[in-house]
């Protein structure tokens, strides 16, 4: 049996990157942070797992700045394991929980290309699970995913749930990562639990999709739905970098724990300034739930055969960056997102507006 | 970004947009139009003919909503609640289905959905509703969860039958005919998810309670071509603890759609009930292609709800934006192997009757077995048992549909059935074969209720 345990989101506040050694400041704002979390956050109930929102250990200047993505590769991408998870390899054996976290990394099969990694240490300080973001901040993050490297990918990993839903079996559960806009697509939550994960960490969003509530929304829905527990800590204010002197909330906080009924369990509502989130999570109970629920129990009742026909067709095209570095910005909106949005137009699945506007920015 | 125009003014030739979108096929606009979902108080019926009660209500609950809402924008839409014309009869008693399709259930299109199409004439509007209904052409002796679109000219242009029924849920579903269902309409979305493509309204879609809890189901009619979705009705616990707010604030937002979620009112289970049981618990909703509420009754007795609805809007959003319109970057390839095993079993009722309750507990409890031997779902560390269907009635020989209607319903024919009595009925019942001293009188055929008009 799973005891309860207490689950911590940390708010961070955070400095953007101009080199890989600029790393060491946040990992040094998170060491702090994490003391001050894991105490007060224990009164009641161990914690047994800390999430790190994303953006925490490099900030997103690669996204900020459209920087180059061949050169942030090798100037900014961490490698997984590596000195700066060893950091929190430390501070995982050193207050007993699992971690959940995230950064920029190369992939050794993929020269000169970072993918965004979330990536889960267990107390031992050991990486136990790597999960390669599959939706990413479009149209102004370029990290790669696998999808645009799909053969290459399935070559390597095969055509599974594991391949791109990887759940680690632990004795606090079992655990996924859903990372920033991959919680935007119901799709990504279902392909976690149906891999069999039961909490799964869903952070960070920015402003304005949480002030107007979409980041909240998908949160409880992907838990409700799912019957899973979603750790969402949202990333604090943001320095662009180390020696900036402006904090710019870009996050507008809203951390929150849900529980596997949609409810929120742990909330947090700002963030200006480090702070963290904190929430209880009982696998027993939910495990229960799934056992015995007839009605809210979702995942039994799926009709497979129907929904196979929702995704025959290809929307998004694969392998886009099998030959070639990302594309930046402008020339993403260009290349792809307007592209995308007359394929779906000619494939009659959205209907245009009856004018042509012109554009004007 | 290079083709941002400068702050001075300057801007660049053509924008890069342009060239993608300047020579697109473009439809006519669809003028922003009012929608209102009604909140009803229903009685359920014990045969076809008392339906009758429950549609002079809604008649009177439709020129109600006109009277009060339609005054700013035209009600265009009017979306009726999942069990507002029957009641949940077969569900609450675990009818037998056959006997629930042969007695109890409608066709489509037939006298009741002919007299929304009065209603939708007389108000120039379209009326989306539900009722179980029979689908003779594909199966016999079979009801369907059906949602239907009645257009102002009086006539049904849209039917769907609901592919997830709840677990105290006895209607077949296209998925438990599967081989049929396919033969009769083909294995497509528009199979399942069908689309209705109006000029008036935009692209209406329909789902049915139950149906809302999976993100599938509003993904299938998104991509689809749906722009407004109709979600009614939901029972306690759902609409208490949040769970059903939350569901279509996510569909509507993740796939841009609009959202109508009209809940029942207040539920007479049989005639003799004197305070009706609010099995909903109110809180009906519409909500826009972003995900806000914009209408919302904490109330479901007799109520409405009514929100502007402009598709113009919602197609300009879905073209220009970069980020909010998600469908455009959905990866298909990696979502097809969640899939790939079947759950649920298909073909069920191709061959048998659908069962009860008590039987269909045990299907379902397969499934939960299934999932855990897959390794998707970890098992307790303790085994409780799970919870048992009771039936209301507690002698098993007053269980069967016809001793139920002898001791429920027929005590109280005269004073709870008016409509099969009063001289002014707005519609005469059909003849019900089994009960002819029930008949309305041929004089009744067709007169006006109340002498009311718009």
């Amino acid at each position: 049996m799973i005891k309860p345990y207490t689950a911590v989101g940390l708010v961070t506040t955070i400095y953007g990157c101009r080199t890989r050694d600029d790393v060491k400041h946040n990992l040094e704002e998170i060491s702090h942070l994490i003391v001050a979390a894991t105490w007060l956050s224990s009164l009641d109930l161990p914690v047994r797992l800390v999430a790190i929102p994303e953006g925490s250990l490099q900030g997103f200047n690669d996204e900020v700045l459209d920087l180059d993505h061949v050169e942030f590769a090798r100037n900014i991408a961490l490698d997984i394991p590596g000195p700066e998870t060893r950091v929190l390899s430390d501070l995982a054996r050193q207050w007993n929980v699992y971690i959940m976290a995230q950064a920029k990394a190369r992939h050794e099969a993929f020269e000169d290309r970072f993918f965004n990694c979330g990536f889960i240490i267990d107390p031992q300080g050991e990486i136990i699970l790597k999960h390669y973001k599959l939706a990413t901040l479009y149209p102004v993050e370029h990290s790669v995913t696998p999808h645009d490297v799909w053969d290459r990918w399935i070559e390597l990993y095969g055509r599974s749930l594991d391949a791109f839903y990887p759940v680690a079996d632990t004795d606090i559960g079992r655990l996924g990562i859903m990372m920033a806009n991959e919680g935007s697509y119901p799709e990504n939550a279902r392909g976690l639990a149906m891999n069999g994960a039961e909490v799964v960490y869903r952070a960070a969003y920015p402003h304005p999709h949480t002030g107007n509530e979409i980041f909240e929304i998908s949160n409880r829905a992907r838990a409700l739905d799912n019957n899973m527990y979603v750790v969402a800590p949202n990333t604090g204010t943001y320095y662009l970098f180390p020696d900036s002197k402006t904090p710019i909330d870009c996050f507008g906080g809203r951390s929150m724990i849900v529980n596997y009924k949609g409810q929120v369990v742990g909330q947090h509502l700002y963030s200006g300034g480090s702070s963290y989130v904190a929430g209880t999570i009982d696998i027993e109970a939910l495990r229960d739930h799934r056992a015995r629920a007839l009605w809210s129990n979702f995942m039994k009742d799926l009709r497979t055969e129907i929904y196979q026909l929702i995704y025959e067709q290809p929307i998004y095209p694969k392998n886009l960056y099998l030959d070639r570095p990302p594309y930046k910005h402008a020339e993403y909106k260009r290349e792809v997102i307007d592209p995308q949005v007359r394929k779906m137009h000619e494939a009659d699945i959205w209907a245009p507006p009856s004018e042509h506007t012109p554009r004007e920015g | 970004m290079p083709e941002t125009p400068s702050p001075n003014g300057a801007s660049p030739s053509v924008h890069p947009a342009d060239a993608v979108f300047g020579d697109i096929e473009r439809p006519p606009r669809v003028p922003p139009y009012l929608a209102v979902g009604l909140s009803t108080t229903v009685r359920g019926i014990s045969r076809r003919a008392d339906c009758w009660v429950n549609l002079r209500h809604l008649a009177n609950m439709i020129r109600g909503a006109f009277y009060t809402c339609s005054i700013n924008h035209p009600i265009k839409l009017v979306a009726l609640p999942e069990g507002a014309i029957t009641g949940f009869t077969d569900e609450a008693f675990d009818v037998d289905h056959v006997v629930a399709a042969r007695e109890l259930f409608i066709d489509i299109p037939g006298e009741e959905t002919a007299f929304l199409g009065e209603l939708a004439r007389q108000f120039d509007t379209y009326i989306i509703a539900q009722c179980k209904a029979r689908w003779p052409e594909v199966m016999p002796d079979r009801f369907f969860n059906t949602a239907f679109i009645v257009s102002p000219r009086g006539e049904v242009v849209h039917k769907y039958a609901k592919n997830q029924v709840f677990p105290r849920e006895r209607s077949c579903t296209p998925h438990d005919v599967y081989d049929r269902w396919v033969e009769v309409f083909g294995n497509g979305l528009e199979a399942f998810y069908p689309v209705y493509r109006s000029a008036e309204i935009g692209n209406v879609g329909t789902i049915v309670c139950n149906d809302g809890h999976y993100p599938e189901a509003v993904r299938a009619l998104a991509m689809n071509g749906a722009e407004v979705v109709y979600r009614p009705s939901m029972s306690q616990p759902m609409t208490g603890n949040g769970a059903w707010e939350i569901q279509n604030r996510a569909h509507a937002v993740f796939n841009n759609v609009y959202v109508i979620a009209p809940n029942i009112g207040p539920y007479y289970l049989t005639p003799a009930v004197e305070h009706p049981y609010d099995v909903a618990g109110g809180m009906g909703h519409i909500v826009d292609y972003t995900g806000n509420v914009v209408c919302r009754s904490a109330s479901g007795a007799d109520t409405v709800v009514a929100a502007l609805i402009d598709v113009e809007q919602l197609r300009l959003f879905r073209e220009r934006t970069l980020r909010g319109n998600w469908l455009k970057d959905l990866r298909c390839e990696v979502y097809q192997q969640m899939y790939a095993q079947p759950i649920h079993p298909k073909n069920m009722w191709l061959e048998r009757d659908p069962l009860g309750h008590e039987a269909m507990d045990e299907v379902f409890r397969a499934n939960i077995r299934r999932l855990q031997e897959r390794g998707t779902y970890t098992p307790p560390s303790a085994y409780f048992p799970g919870s048992r269907y009771l039936h209301p009635i507690a002698d098993p020989a007053d269980r069967t549909y016809e001793r139920m209607r002898e001791q429920l319903w027929e005590p109280w024919g005269a004073e709870m059935r008016p409509h099969l009595h009063a001289p002014d009925a707005l519609v005469p019942s059909p003849p019900p074969p089994a009960a002819p001293a029930d008949r309305a009188t041929p004089a009744s055929q067709g007169a006006q209720q109340d002498g009311e008009s718009s």
